[in-house]
């Protein structure tokens, strides 16, 4: 079991400022499974996610206790390399936010940063970047033209090209489909049920059907206090605690 | 008063302010160009002072717009990159920039004396187009970091976020994505700063002096075009001093105009959030 | 590479698994059926005894549709001809459960009878089977269709099988006044395994019902209306 864990998380705590946003967090993250984060808005799921690649550095007021183990490793030692870090545990955001540079520079944006320069390289890293974000077919024409000239659903697809390039081990995606129309959602869900074949899936989503549909485990957030875990399966059908069943249900009052 | 009428009123009312603004700016700029047209030549323009022409004003007034843009846009930019992206929001942040706010408000002839003390007097540079440079690269210092920081505070935190998350650097991140996008703002900011030095005349006077010779460097004094038509003006007497004036100021103006374009030009070019 | 053509295509997987659980429940008791076939008409006990120890595998096998019904439920929140393909397939396998239990009480009376008893009434069982079998068979090929008219014609074939049941009936029921004991309890129990494939049948016109109301959305009741239609004709 705790070889197949990529995570492995104890009794975090998170405080923003005085505001305890997260409170005695414990648990594992399996590899290779599409692991989904629910619960109402301002439940600490997304604060939680990005515990995971130190995106909370960003903000100056944040604290934290407890432990993160990524393959064993806390993440949160001191002489961890964050950047390093990033690159191991890539992410996708909620807007689509390709820079504002053509399609090609924005695949090839992480490998740049990590000093390749060698355009061959970068050629294959592009083509086959967007070859696993299925977005090859559609672009390979316009390399040149802009990332933001690609529609909503098109853009965060680049999102993933431009993360799966980085070639990182676990993918952090924070409601990567809220701001996408239903058709384009079913796209990037089905390219997650691809990607996981390789790659580690922790994904915040705000649709508990989107939960169900896609993710193996599910984790039901509540108050800053993670409440149940377990197989999606399980959770959506036969929830063990109370209050996931009240909000699986749309009980949550 | 009905409600229709009322609307009327305010409507006629706007559209009054917008021609009454934009008539009066094409009346100044027609009638300087009128006025001035008739005197403008080759050899106006490039003549030297001896045969009346204006050749060694225009190199002044480049060579400090250069030097001053050389100083303030670098420092410029880094200090509001090093308050927007840097520093943490603390007290002694806010009152730095309350004082640069401050700065720019500051009439430009204090600037002008604080020049000749210290960069004409101590440095003892002397009345030099160099000391005119420093002088009204730090009067623009305000303007460009004040401008600078607000371009970096419209570039979206999203960009950012991806950066960052992608495993670059902050250096890289600011480097390559934020700084790119910010780069219209700050052009903008650029550009205001140029109108501005090209259209001092106090604290240059004061700096540079009122040499109309070619500088043959920069520790030369040098008249500038500003100061030129100042003194043109001053000493002007017959209507045919006052023509000189003029086209001194068409050049001014034109040189302005063209530099507005170029930089709107570049700043579009640049402007890739424009897919 | 990912295939953009249908995003829903994994769902729709799951969909066809669920209706080969359905196909592989329904074989099974055809199977219970040419079992209870062979043990009369081979006299073979031990067969018999197979159908009733393979009950468990059926029963199994109904909750496993049941489960994997209740996830698709679940997670794919199905909507439309999918919901009712899924509520459809998951009713239809507690009828064929049925079907199959009922295949249970013909194992049982095989068992309790004597081999010479049982020739008396075998080939009325083997009839009613036979009709039975293709009963099943054919509302099976209306479901993989998604044919309703196919499925209407399924619940018609009831209507031979109460006959067979009516038929028989009489004939037995003379038979239960015998004054030896041991004939007239065998007739009665004849009486009961008749009215067990009568029932079957029953089912299967449920399950023709549920066929028809995947595939048009509309709710039948083939079976009521010729009862019904029967009981108007006779009563006129």
């Amino acid at each position: 079991m705790a070889e197949n864990n990529k995570f492995e998380v104890e009794n975090l705590d998170l405080f923003y400022g005085e505001f305890q946003a997260l409170k005695s967090i414990t648990m594992d993250i399996e590899a290779n499974k599409v692991t989904a984060f629910i619960g109402p808005s301002g439940c600490g799921k997304s604060t939680f996610l990005r515990t995971l690649n130190r995106m909370n550095d960003l903000i100056d007021t944040v604290r934290i206790d407890g432990e993160i183990k990524l393959d064993g490793q806390d993440i949160y030692k001191k002489d961890v390399d964050v950047t390093d870090l990033r690159r191991r545990v890539g992410m996708v955001f909620q807007k689509p936010n390709p820079f504002p540079m053509s399609i090609y520079d924005n695949v090839v944006y992480g490998p740049r940063a990590q000093g390749i320069k060698d355009k061959k390289k970068l050629d294959e890293i592009a083509e086959s970047s967007l070859r696993a974000a299925a977005l090859w077919d559609e672009v390979k024409d316009k390399l040149n033209k802009s990332g933001l000239a690609l529609s909503g659903g098109q853009q965060q697809r680049l999102c993933i090209a431009r993360t799966i390039a980085m070639k990182p081990e676990i993918i952090l995606m924070d409601e990567p489909t809220s701001a996408l129309d239903p058709i384009a959602t079913l796209k990037v869900e089905q390219l997650m049920e691809e990607l996981k074949k390789e790659y580690t899936i922790v994904i915040v989503t705000h649709s508990m059907q989107q939960a169900a549909r896609i993710s193996d485990t599910t984790a039901f957030f509540l108050m800053g206090e993670l409440i149940e875990m377990g197989d999606t399966n399980d959770i959506f059908s036969n929830p063990k605690k109370q209050q996931t069943e009240d909000y699986i249900t749309g009980r949550f009052g | 008063m009905s409600r229709k009428t009322k609307d009327l009123l305010m409507k006629a009312l706007i559209m009054f302010s917008t021609i009454f603004t934009v008539g009066v700016l094409v009346i100044i700029i027609g009638y300087i160009f009128i006025q001035g047209m008739g005197h403008l030549s080759f050899d106006f323009i490039f003549g030297s002072a001896e045969t009346g022409g204006i050749w060694p004003m225009i190199v002044s007034t480049m060579y400090i717009v250069g030097i001053s843009l050389a100083i303030s846009v670098p420092v410029g930019i880094m200090a509001a990159i090093y308050l927007t992206e840097y520093a943490k929001q603390t007290k002694f942040v806010s009152l730095i920039r309350l004082a640069t706010q401050s700065l720019a408000g500051i009439p430009s002839i204090i600037f002008g004396l604080f020049g000749l003390a210290l960069f004409v007097r101590a440095f003892g540079l002397n009345v030099s187009i160099l000391s005119a440079g420093f002088t009204l690269a730090i009067m623009n210092l305000p303007v460009i970091i004040r401008a600078t920081e607000e371009a970096l505070k419209s570039v979206p935190q999203s960009y950012r976020e991806g950066s960052l998350g992608l495993g670059a650097t902050k250096i890289q991140t600011i480097w390559k994505v934020v700084l790119p996008s910010a780069l219209p703002g700050i052009l903008t900011a650029v550009i205001l700063a140029i109108g501005r030095i090209v259209g001092e005349s106090a604290p240059v006077l004061l700096t540079a002096g009122v040499l109309k010779d070619l500088p043959t460097s920069v520790f030369d004094g040098g008249r500038t075009l500003t100061v030129h038509l100042y003194l043109l003006a001053q000493e002007a007497i017959s209507p045919e001093d006052f023509q000189i004036a003029f086209a001194t100021a068409t050049v001014l103006i034109i040189i302005v105009l063209v530099i507005n374009l170029i930089a709107r030009f570049v700043s579009a070019k640049l402007d890739k959030t424009k897919a | 590479m990912v295939d953009f053509s249908n995003p829903r295509a994994s769902f729709d997987q799951e969909l066809e698994h669920l209706g080969h659980m359905l196909n592989e429940l329904s074989q099974e008791a055809i199977g219970a059926y040419e079992q209870i076939k062979i043990a009369l008409q081979e006299n073979k006990k031990d067969v018999a005894l197979d159908v009733v120890r393979h009950d468990d595998t059926i029963n199994e096998m109904t909750e496993e549709i049941n489960d994997l019904a209740i996830l698709l439920i679940a997670r794919q929140t199905p909507v439309a001809s999918d919901l009712r393909r899924v509520i459809a397939t998951l009713r239809m396998s507690s009828h064929l459960e049925r079907v199959a239990d009922y295949a249970v009480n013909l194992a049982e009376y095989i068992l309790l009878n004597e081999e010479k008893d049982l020739g008396t009434y075998r080939d009325k069982i083997i009839g009613m089977i036979d009709h039975l079998v293709i009963m099943v068979e054919e509302v099976m090929k209306s479901y993989d269709l998604q044919d309703a008219k196919m499925a209407r014609n399924v619940a018609e074939m009831d209507r031979t099988l109460d006959d067979m049941y009516t038929s028989s009936l009489t004939e037995l029921f003379e038979i239960t006044r015998s004054e030896t004991t041991h004939v007239a309890v065998l007739a009665t129990q004849t009486i009961l395994i008749l009215k067990y494939l009568e029932r079957a049948g029953d089912h299967v016109t449920n399950i023709a019902e549920e066929v028809a109301y995947y595939v048009k959305g509309k709710t039948y009741e083939f079976n009521k209306s010729s009862v019904k239609a029967r009981y108007l004709k006779d009563n006129q």
